[in-house]
């Protein structure tokens, strides 16, 4: 009956309150930062003889030059088209961890196209590369989740499975059908020149792939929240059941986003191949990158856009401690790991400051009570 | 809600503070260098190290214990040994970021980086930076256009490494059977057993070859030397890092089987904290990357270093790049007439009297695969 | 060629060989079992027994006692089972994305504690470290075939066939072991019985921590005498996806682990012939996996399917 309805969700008290939960979730994740970065001054304060510039180094090192920020651009790419991947996968409630596998065996496909010659035109070979990669990486990524809808199989243990097999098959195939015997490791011959991916603008290294990156996201997230396919999605993550009675067909819903994620890692995959390798070393080149975009998509709540922004802010601080590594060599560069780890356990915590908001909704509630 | 607010804005004012205090400079973007390399300025010759990681405790250790070495010593040289790829990648701009921090602001008189994994950064950053002086310690292939005017690459010959351990094994196995474990099935492995399966095929000595498939699975290391031991193998040498820890711990579980290890003197390295593992370690395979290494950076602080550049050079047993550790254990434990009978080997090797077959340098990639089977073939026990 | 790989397999030496690779895999096996029937699921194992290698070893050096290490092992162990217990069950977070992340950032923190406590960051052989060693039984050992693999196996393997004998009574003949199944089979309907679930997942996740970390300090205390960066190699997964074939029954959870033993052994064999490309050897026990789980996967479908047909 008042006109002043204060707890109206356009007042501005609202918006600035904390039972606000966007507003709130922003306010979590800045603390649990700098949670995550106090205890990095902590561990900084035993190994390091001057740890207030050693976390400035980190903190602000990458901004110093530009070609600091260059590396971070041109190295978080793949990494987040990781995290792309599985962001649309454990959004839609699956949990097929196939990517690492995906990766690894997409790069195969990438450095045979890349280093045959199929054309030598410098916009297209790198195309094809691409094609062939999302080509393989959409179909191979369905098995698990296939199996998942129609059988009920344990499509995460099928996924992880599957990740050493294609290992060692795609080591197989480096070794017997493209491989240079130059090199220690099994490696595959050296990519074609027109091949590699160049820059589109030097300085900051920013090649196409960035451009590719960027429609793509955008791409993904009108899909996730402006289309029916995103929202039968985003509804099968929320409630599978509940889908399932509205109609969603659980099994095409799957397969669907199993091929999007596939497509994903395939991108992934090429960019790292092209952009920072000459030659592919399958048990090194391509390692690590599907898992770590795992957790990834739990920094970025699988969200497309705060996906790339993790991505950024992780290389970002990866940049930052190799940096500080350079200028004070007694500091090792496992210490971003813990500080990644450190983040995301605090980031996905979901009732973190529950008490504080409770409180305020109590607080919130008893003073309308009043009026 | 208002304390919360102030207390962010209170943590977020110092942290603004940190910022505000003076940034670095940035410098001019990647112009050519103008200034001359080496020569000491101020008497002190500067080198920096690149290599991936160190804890290997064999190969990347054995280059930064040199390193270590010639830092600590009363000679006017200082080295600087970073770890850059930690996770292995190998992504090129973490790499060439790294030769940027070492190469842009001329600060070392020599840049040293190496091994065929890492090695097209190294020519890369030796065009980028025509003036810096670089060394490559163990290259894997010479490239088309040849190697580049300021940089000096060798190699340890692993291949004569491997015709000596097979020398000492033939000599003393008492069953006729010896071992090898190699971590993987690459040319660049192999060149270790090219010589080996060599001289143990002329003389008649079976061998049984193992390729576990990785350089850290421990405990497969420790039940495929157990297999091979079954087979009758009695000397068996690990060339597989620290997947050899698992050999070696086999080894020592039997009596009368000797274990050789590699990269570094194991023995020593066990005497002390682990008299079993040590005590089955009659010797090691040194591959003595760190010679050429101390060699080349003495070079370059005397200033005699101009006709090695643009070079590529195997430093074998007569250059002291590889030889098997003769500690007091190996003395001990070996008998006259074997010592002898080596020494004979090894002037052979020097002087020319025999060539020991180098899978990778001898051989093309076609020529590899042609080959190699049969050499691997000889006398080996399946 | 192909005789030797038989005379190979058929020997005594082969199956005492599966004995000794099998421990690790059947503690993952059982640690992953334990957790997964009160409903919370571990998958953390690999991480849990990478902590708990090293810590074994620092412990067994720092008090001069191997069985001292073996407490600081179990002690780590609980200690990371704890903090996913904290982080789910108390923070909310999604429990297999906190143990994802431990999984991957395992070797990473351990090299780090290894670089910080020896200043090396490959092994520990620069430690002089007491270990467990293996065990004589004074009878048995004499008897022809039998003895060759009863007696004379490390003292954790006995450890290990111990606790899976104990553990299969706890779970399906004790009231507690009750109690935890229900929790895994319908957490509301258990509530209402006046069972604390989340009493009792914390006390399954404990469970889980500890057989992990034994499997760990096996590998390191009393397999190997050191800790080596990379050592417990997806012998954990290994724990992990016999859990999955088990689909809930003990037995062949324990049979899934002794197969990927099995097929461990034979990669060992095959890694010296030329016959078989290593990088596919290396694959089998993985495809050994996939085949069986799919397999199973499928045959249980028809017949639930059939099932309702016949219903009808």
């Amino acid at each position: 009956m008042t006109d002043k309805n204060t707890s109206s969700k356009y007042s501005k008290e609202y918006k600035l309150s904390i039972s606000n939960p966007k507003l709130f979730d922003a306010i979590k994740m800045a603390i649990a930062i700098l949670i995550a970065l106090a205890i990095t001054f902590v561990i900084l304060c035993l190994i390091s003889k001057d740890p207030i510039n050693a976390l400035k180094t980190i903190l602000l090192g990458p901004l110093s030059k530009r070609r600091y920020i260059g590396a971070v651009i041109e190295s978080f790419i793949s990494f987040a088209f990781a995290g792309l991947a599985a962001g649309v996968l454990f959004k839609a409630g699956g949990f097929n961890m196939g990517a690492e596998g995906i990766f690894i065996i997409t790069g195969a496909v990438v450095a045979w196209i890349a280093s045959s010659p199929v054309t030598s035109s410098p916009i297209l070979h790198p195309i094809l590369c691409y094609l062939g990669a999302m080509l393989v990486g959409g179909i191979l990524m369905i098995l698990p989740s296939f199996l998942k809808a129609k059988f009920g199989t344990n499509e995460m243990v099928v996924s992880l499975m599957l990740n050493s097999i294609y290992a060692g098959v795609t080591a197989y195939i480096v070794r017997t059908f493209i491989a240079t015997q130059q090199r220690g490791s099994v490696s595959s011959k050296d990519y074609l020149a027109s091949a590699r991916i160049g820059y589109l603008y030097e300085p900051l290294r920013i090649s196409a792939c960035f451009i590719l990156l960027i429609i793509v996201t955008i791409g993904l997230y009108l899909m996730m929240n402006k289309t029916k396919l995103g929202y039968q999605m985003r509804l099968a993550g929320v409630n599978p059941k509940f889908a399932e009675y509205s109609g969603v067909s659980a099994f095409r819903l799957s397969i669907t986003t199993a091929v999007i994620a596939g497509v994903l890692c395939g991108m992934g995959s090429t960019t790292q191949l092209l952009t920072q390798t000459s030659y592919y070393t399958p048990a090194q080149s391509l390692v690590g990158i599907g898992f770590s975009g795992m957790l990834l998509s739990m920094l970025g709540k699988n969200n497309p856009i705060g996906i790339v922004i993790a991505a950024f802010f992780i290389k970002y601080l990866e940049q930052g401690a190799a940096i500080l590594y350079f200028v004070d060599n007694a500091v090792p560069s496992e210490i971003v790991s813990i500080v990644e780890g450190i983040i995301i356990m605090l980031i996905s915590s979901q009732y973190f400051l529950r008490r504080l908001r409770e409180r305020q909704l109590l607080k919130e509630g008893l003073e309308e009570h009043a009026k | 809600m208002k304390k919360l607010l102030s207390v962010l804005l209170a943590v977020l004012m110092v942290f603004a503070l940190f910022g505000c205090s003076k940034k670095e400079e940035t410098p001019a973007a990647d112009t050519p260098a103008e200034t001359t390399p080496a020569a000491e300025d101020d008497g002190v010759t500067k080198v920096a190290v690149l290599i991936p990681h160190r804890g290997d405790q064999s190969y990347f250790d054995t280059i930064a214990g040199a390193a270590d070495e010639v830092n600590a010593a009363d000679n006017n040289i200082t080295v600087d040994v970073f770890e850059c790829d930690p996770n292995g990648e190998k992504a090129e701009a973490n790499w060439m970021n790294w030769f940027d921090n070492v190469c842009e602001d001329h600060q070392y008189d020599l840049v040293v980086c190496g091994n065929g994994d890492y090695e097209d950064f190294l020519y890369k950053a030796c065009e980028k930076y025509p003036d810096q002086l670089f060394f490559n310690y163990d290259y894997d292939y010479i490239p088309e256009s040849g190697i580049p005017a300021n940089c000096y690459s060798t190699k340890c010959n692993t291949a004569e490494l491997g015709y000596l351990v097979g020398a000492l094994s033939a000599s003393i196995t008492k069953t006729g059977t010896v071992g090898v474990v190699v971590g993987m099935d690459t040319q660049s492995m192999n060149q270790f057993i090219s010589g080996y399966c060599q001289i143990l095929t002329a003389n008649d000595v079976k061998y049984v070859v193992s390729y576990p498939g990785s350089f850290s699975d421990t405990a497969l290391g420790k039940e495929v030397t157990d297999a091979m031991i079954a087979k009758g193998a009695d000397v068996i040498w690990q060339v597989a890092g620290g997947l050899g820890n698992g050999v070696i711990d086999a080894c020592s579980a039997h009596d009368d089987v000797w274990c050789i290890g590699v990269d570094q003197d194991q023995y020593m390295q066990f005497k002390d904290t682990n008299p079993e593992w040590a005590n089955t370690i009659l010797t090691s395979a040194l591959k003595n990357t760190g010679v050429p290494l101390k060699a080349f950076i003495q070079m370059v602080a005397d200033g005699n270093y101009q006709d090695k550049l643009g070079k590529a050079e195997m430093w074998g047993i007569a250059l002291d790049g590889v030889g098997l550790a003769e500690n007091d254990f190996y003395m001990a434990n070996t008998d006259e007439a074997t010592r002898a009978k080596l020494a004979e080997v090894l002037a052979s090797v020097v002087n020319g009297e025999v060539k020991v077959i180098d899978c990778l340098t001898d051989w093309n990639a076609d020529e590899y695969a042609a080959q190699w089977p049969t050499l691997l073939a000889g006398n080996r026990v399946e | 060629m192909l005789s030797s790989i038989f005379s190979t397999l058929f020997s005594m030496r082969f199956l005492v060989t599966i004995v000794r690779l099998a421990t690790p895999i059947v503690f993952a096996a059982i640690g992953t079992f334990i957790a997964a029937q009160s409903g919370i699921g571990n998958i953390a194992i690999e991480s849990i027994m990478t902590f708990a290698a090293l810590a074994s070893v620092l412990g067994s050096y720092l008090s001069g006692s191997a069985w001292v290490g073996v407490l600081f092992g179990i002690g780590i162990g609980i200690v990371t089972v704890m903090l996913i217990a904290f982080f789910s069950m108390k923070m909310g977070a999604n429990a297999m994305l906190i143990m994802i992340a431990l999984n991957t950032f395992a070797d990473a923190v351990a090299i780090f504690v290894l670089y910080l406590v020896t200043g090396e960051k490959g092994t520990t052989a620069s430690l002089t470290t007491p270990v467990l060693g293996s065990i004589d039984i004074p009878i048995i050992k004499d008897i022809p075939i039998l003895g060759e693999i009863l007696s004379g196996q490390y003292v954790l393997t006995y450890l290990c066939w111990i606790i899976v004998i104990l553990l299969f009574i706890f779970i399906y003949k004790t009231p507690t072991g009750m109690r935890l199944r229900a929790c895994g089979l319908n957490a509301d309907a258990a509530r209402t019985a006046g069972i604390n679930v989340e009493k009792m997942r914390v006390l399954s996740l404990v469970l889980s921590g500890i057989f992990a970390a034994l499997g760990g300090i096996y590998l390191s205390l009393n397999y190997l005498k050191i800790f080596s960066r990379g050592m417990v190699s997806g012998q954990g997964w290994m724990g992990v996806a016999a859990n999955g074939i088990s689909a809930g029954n003990y037995w062949i959870l324990i049979l899934s682990a002794l197969i990927f033993a099995i097929f461990r052994a034979v990669s060992i064999i095959f890694s010296s012939n030329s016959a078989i490309p290593t990088d596919l050897v290396n694959a089998i026990p993985y495809l050994a996996v996939f085949a069986i789980l799919t397999i199973v996967s499928i045959v249980n479908y028809y017949r639930v399917k059939r099932g309702h047909v016949e219903e009808q």
